[in-house]
């Protein structure tokens, strides 16, 4: 059961991170981009932590950090690309 | 009490980090985390905070759930709207907005306005409404 | 449980080829933080699958220090677009 959840949530995630990839190579806007790149690399890598830590649960202090360091900072980074981006078009 | 919040929370982080309860690696961190500069922190009551850990909480299921629809049904259109941000908010609250609002996929902080905005971009399924 | 790093690796390619193809230094951007997030996240992986606990915290300062550098260059980039713009 376990095994299967586990498998089932890395599975999830590398699927997250396939999907919410794939549109960078498209020709969308910058912050089109972000959005799908906010669902691959936050949602699929919380994802993918969370089926490591079920499935190892041993090192839980190592992954609590990094599950807590992925959603903080790529929200962040998120913004700050969306901020930075948006203000250089408004100048042109 | 902010102050308890902030040595709190870069103990626990030095904890995660190294996961050894020794007395010496005890004492490093508490040496460490008081003598690691504070800035000026202007304190927001617990209630508040609480408040938005409880948010935090319930916006991660609520992004998971965007997420399936973004992949379920293509969000072609994009549009910019404004909100307020309430009034007299901390800039420890105003971070935790803007990280809820971005973290659920179809919305990101485009800009924060001192004046009280957040300039919010959407992605939908149909035309500005 | 090799197939997880085989895809992990898959998918990093994808920003690899978006930064080389497109000229845009913002889509560039974009394409640099897929791959600084994913790249950090398949350390995890090995560190845990191979149970070494020394690499797996390099996985996570990696994780809460790399993207600091972005948001930083980022800041530049708007910087330099307002004093020149059009460079």
């Amino acid at each position: 059961m376990l095994y299967w959840l586990s498998n089932g949530c890395i599975a999830l995630g590398l699927f997250f991170w396939f999907w919410g990839t794939f549109p960078l190579l498209g020709r969308r806007s910058v912050l089109f981009k972000l959005h799908s790149l906010s669902i691959a690399d936050t949602l699929g890598s919380l994802a993918i932590m969370v089926g490591l830590l079920i499935k190892i649960p041993r090192e839980w202090p190592l992954l609590v950090l990094a599950l807590f360091s992925l959603l903080v900072w790529n929200t962040v980074l998120g913004y700050v690309l969306a901020y930075c981006s948006s203000v250089e078009m408004d100048h042109d | 009490m902010t102050g308890y919040i902030n040595l709190v929370f870069r103990l626990g982080i030095w904890f995660l980090l190294t996961a050894n309860f020794s007395p010496t690696n005890i004492a490093i961190g508490i040496i460490v985390t008081l003598l690691l500069p504070r800035g000026p922190v202007m304190s927001s009551p617990p209630r508040v905070w609480a408040k938005g850990i409880k948010d935090l909480l319930l916006a991660i299921p609520q992004s998971y759930l965007e997420a399936f629809e973004i992949l379920l049904f293509p969000h072609r259109h994009e549009y910019v709207t404004r909100k307020r941000v309430p009034h007299r908010r901390t800039s420890g609250m105003v971070f935790l907005d803007v990280l809820l609002i971005t973290l659920t996929p179809k919305t990101i902080v485009q800009n924060y306005d001192p004046e009280g905005w957040y300039e919010i971009h959407h992605i939908s399924r149909k035309a500005e409404p | 449980m090799n197939w997880i790093l085989g895809a992990m690796v898959l998918a990093t390619l994808i920003p690899m080829y978006a930064a080389c193809q497109n000229q845009d230094i913002w889509q560039k951007m974009l394409a640099f933080a897929s791959i600084a997030t994913k790249t950090s996240v398949a350390i995890i992986v090995i560190s845990v699958l191979q149970d070494d606990w020394f690499i797996g915290m390099v996985g996570s300062i990696i994780l809460s220090v790399g993207n600091a550098s972005l948001m930083l260059l980022a800041q530049v980039l708007k910087r330099l677009n307002q004093t020149n713009p059009g460079y």
